[in-house]
């Protein structure tokens, strides 16, 4: 073992879908030999091209985003009867609820992955590997690592650090301790950091640059509020002028088309391939998502998450998002000509894709508990059906975990600061961009309220509202969620909210494993 | 040995076996973010532990009857064994196996115990009166009402005396490995006719029953059910032998030894019986031989199993999901009716 291969990692070699021709296509290996890989670009590459792949974000990405996102924080609704869901519309979850096991382990894995790579690489660089091929891409696994430990404060607060997976397991002593949360949320942002100054300037679609590292450096830093180092991040982004907002006629097509992957609003896009294999390697979101009047041979879809009636409500008269967001009464995709067995159906159907809740469900109508369905990332019936392809539940549809909206509503708040309210030019101008690409009427001072209900409207269904609704303590977040009906259409649902509630608990299996789990948090920085 | 010309053979086999730097993939807890699961970065492989395999054969053959026209033999085979995992590479680590999407984890193993054995909380009962749920302890930092635990929920015990319900109340809850296992064979010849009768059978191995949890849930509307779940506990029917049904407390289907049950089974894999047709009858046709038989396969098992088949071995990845019963494809029951022709 003490020889200079310290361990092989098998790697899953999922090359990203990309449309450039610098991504390179590998066949998967079992094994690597640090010595005699990563001596071009294009393998390194091949290797960190698996960090931006569904397949290790597919536990969070299916579901336990939109339960914990957009169910959570109410703005969706799932299945009354349903176990795996209900739990996050009434705040029941516990150390043994399956979805908030697969929540970390995903966010682990992306982070188990990154920080494996990242010490393969600096061990190939003492090996005599060309820092100019490696630097780049030690600074692509620091910016997942980055990402997933702001994921795993947010949800889980206190946590472990894993910062290097191979000698924890090769010593096998997994009494790890849980780190204060402060604490994890500076090691997200020293990665970051080092992220920022490792990554370059620019680089083909898809691949994150030292601007996606600052938006993610001005989020974080907002969320410590230090609003001057989010404000000065966020600037530098806006700065750049290397992205923009997507105008409004295309706002939909940022979620229902894959040719809109890595579009000029997007920072950081996991990269999906239209395929079913491996497992997790497609965009499952459609599926949950999409109504049930739009299932068809090609495309499933069984509308696990819909939106609330809360959310519903809270839309203000003339918003251009709406239906770009939420299918309701009325809603149409007309290019859209979904067929199945059913003559009455296909005969509803025949002048394209109507969403009607008064139409019999049986033959083409759409009545479910909230009347209404989530419109984002549904790209729709599939080729055969005017659709773009789809296969199955999997979809080829990029999936936007950082986008400029998000950067110019930073700026804004972090304008803001902890004041009631601002009229700052610069904060009211990124604002208002947002707010005027819906349409709306812009303003000319806002507040928190004014800034929150904006970031809850643009990010509606895209698993970023519970921490904004969690961000601003425990006592606004259990007025706003108390506030909510989070039940469906005749049987309206309040719920009490809990403190325990604020951040997900740590899965039994895991504590099992790891009693240290069980104490309170300990530093991870002492005497710094 | 052998007793009394051959009558009697005995055999016996001893053993120890000792797997030293047994190699693993050391895998944990799945904050390491590396594993074995297939959409796992590798984990690396290393000389993880030990594991200790003590046990014996028995094998006895008996001719009870060697006579002219009547002959019988009987054949005794005992296995028994004892697994135990000595030693890992450090005092914390231990091995799992998880089921249903990794979600569930049903074997947890330290050293001291065997491979893959079962761990969970213990059942107590339903709580079927509020003085029993106001004095039941609070599961996994749930409060108590409706929507949380509730009437009609389950009970476990608390293990460590601490007055909450958590992954400390956790033990093992049983083993996978029998006691013994055995097969009998019987051969009788008797004038024409010919018998041999095959029994195998496991003692005292329990069996984790997945297939009930996942029939048994009763945690959504949406999913099939056996009908046993018309039995549970309602406002109606408090006597249930049930849990409630509840889509919004997830304790209640955690690993517990609700689930395990006992393995033990007796089977009939084999019986057999012919007839030989008299030789002056069937040299008319020129033959020399004609036998006609009936040989049943699988005939019948004598378990308290309440699944399909107890006879399971192990589930995708080996020793750690051993017992595991997520469904299997049925043992068939064979019936062969055969004639044996010579010339």
């Amino acid at each position: 073992m003490k020889k200079k291969i310290i361990y092989l990692i098998a790697i899953l070699a999922i090359s990203v879908a990309s449309c450039s021709k610098d991504f390179s296509e590998r066949e998967s290996l079992d094994s690597v030999d640090v010595a005699k890989t990563w001596n071009t670009a294009d393998e390194v590459r091949a290797t960190t091209s698996t960090l931006y792949s569904g397949l290790p974000w597919a536990g969070f990405t299916s579901r336990a985003m939109d339960d914990i996102g957009d169910v959570m924080s109410g703005n969706s609704h799932s299945y009354e009867g349903n176990g795996d869901y209900r739990a996050f519309v009434v705040f029941s979850q516990s150390a043994t609820t399956a979805l908030v096991g697969n929540c970390w382990t995903s966010f682990y894995k992306v982070g188990g992955w990154a920080a494996s790579y990242l010490r393969a690489f600096e061990m190939k660089k003492t090996l005599g590997g060309d820092p100019a091929i490696l630097d780049p891409a030690i600074a692509e696994c620091r910016f997942m690592l980055g990402v997933t430990y702001f994921y795993i404060v947010r949800a889980f607060g206190d946590a472990p650090i894993i910062d290097d997976p191979g000698k924890v397991a090769l010593e096998g002593n997994y009494n790890i301790p849980k780190y204060l949360k402060a604490d994890v949320l500076r090691y997200a942002i020293e990665q970051m950091t080092l992220a920022e100054e490792g990554l370059p300037e620019t680089d083909v679609p898809g691949r994150v640059t030292k601007y996606a590292a600052k938006a993610y450096l001005a989020k974080m830093y907002l969320y410590n509020k230090d609003y001057a180092n989010a404000a000065a991040k966020a600037q530098e982004v806006i700065g750049s002028g290397k992205y923009d907002l997507v105008s409004t006629e295309l706002y939909d097509d940022m979620f229902n088309s894959s040719s809109m992957n890595n579009n000029i609003e997007s920072i950081f896009a996991i990269q999906y391939q239209l395929t079913q294999n491996p497992w997790g390697a497609g965009n499952q979101l459609q599926c949950d998502r999409g109504p049930s009047n739009l299932n068809t041979s090609e495309s499933s879809m069984w509308e696990l998450f819909r939106p609330s009636l809360d959310f519903m409500k809270a839309w203000e008269p003339g918003d251009l998002r709406r239906p770009a967001t939420v299918m309701e009464h009325g809603w149409s995709h007309l290019s859209w000509k979904p067929t199945n067995a059913d003559a009455l159906y296909n005969a509803f159907m025949a002048n394209g894709f109507v969403y009607d809740t008064i139409q019999d469900a049986a033959h083409g109508g759409n009545l479910n508990a909230t009347r209404s369905n989530i419109a984002k990332y549904v790209v729709g019936p599939g080729s055969a059906f005017g659709g773009e392809p789809v296969i199955g539940m999997n979809t080829g549809q990029n999936f936007m975990m950082m986008r400029y909206a998000d950067v110019l509503l930073i700026y804004a708040e972090a304008i803001l600061g902890g004041n009631s309210s601002t009229s700052d030019a610069g904060a009211i101008d990124a604002f208002n961009k947002v707010r005027t690409r819906a349409g709306l009427a812009a303003k000319s001072s806002i507040t928190i309220d004014d800034i929150m209900k904006e970031r809850r409207m643009e990010f509606a269904f895209e698993g970023d509202y519970w921490y904004d609704i969690q961000r601003q303590g425990f006592a606004k977040a259990k007025q706003i969620i108390e506030a909510q009906n989070r039940g469906a259409v005749g049987s309206p649902l309040y719920v009490t909210f809990g403190e325990n509630y604020m951040y997900l608990p740590i899965p039994a299996s895991e504590i099992l494993q790891d009693p240290e789990l069980a104490n309170p948090a300990v530093p991870y920085y002492t005497g710094k | 040995m052998s007793f009394f010309k051959s009558r009697i053979e005995l055999t016996l086999d001893l053993y120890k076996k000792v797997t030293s730097d047994m190699l693993l993939f050391t895998t944990g807890p799945t904050f390491l973010g590396i594993g074995s699961a297939w959409n796992d970065l590798k984990a690396p492989i290393g000389n993880v532990g030990q594991m200790t395999n003590k046990g014996f054969d028995i094998s006895l053959t008996t001719r009870n009857f060697v006579k002219n026209d009547f002959n019988w033999t009987t054949s005794l085979v005992i296995s028994h064994y004892k697994n135990t995992l000595d030693k890992l590479r450090n005092e914390s680590s231990s091995l799992t196996g998880s089921v249903y999407y990794a979600q569930n984890q049903i074997t947890y193993t330290t050293p001291g115990h065997a491979l893959g054995s079962f761990y969970g909380l213990v059942y107590d009962g339903i709580m079927r009166t509020q003085e029993e749920l106001n004095a039941s302890y609070p599961q996994f930092g749930s409060p108590k009402d409706e929507t949380h635990t509730w009437l009609g929920d389950v009970r476990y015990k608390d293990l460590n005396d601490d007055q909450v319900i958590d992954e400390k109340d956790m033990t093992y809850i049983g083993s996978p490995v029998p006691d013994f296992t055995f097969g009998f064979t019987n051969t009788l010849n008797y004038k024409s006719f010919d018998l041999s009768l095959f029994l195998q059978g496991s003692y005292g191995a329990e069996i984790y029953n997945f297939l009930k949890w996942q029939l048994e849930k009763l945690d959504n509307s949406y999913n099939n059910q056996l009908a046993t779940v018309l039995d549970r506990y309602t406002a109606e029917n408090t006597d249930g032998s049930l849990p409630r049904f509840t889509a919004s407390n997830s304790n209640n289907t955690y690993t517990s030894d609700r689930y395990i049950e006992d393995g033990s089974y007796l089977r009939i894999q084999n019986l057999t019986i012919g007839y030989k047709l008299p030789t002056n009858i069937i040299s008319r046709v020129k033959m020399t031989n004609l036998r006609v038989y009936m040989s049943a396969q699988n005939l019948y098992t004598f378990t308290k199993y309440t699944g399909y088949d107890p006879e399971i071995g192990a589930l995708d990845n080996g020793i750690l999901l051993m017992n595991v019963d997520q469904g299997h494809y049925p043992n068939p029951r064979t019936i062969t009716f055969g004639i044996n022709v010579e010339f």
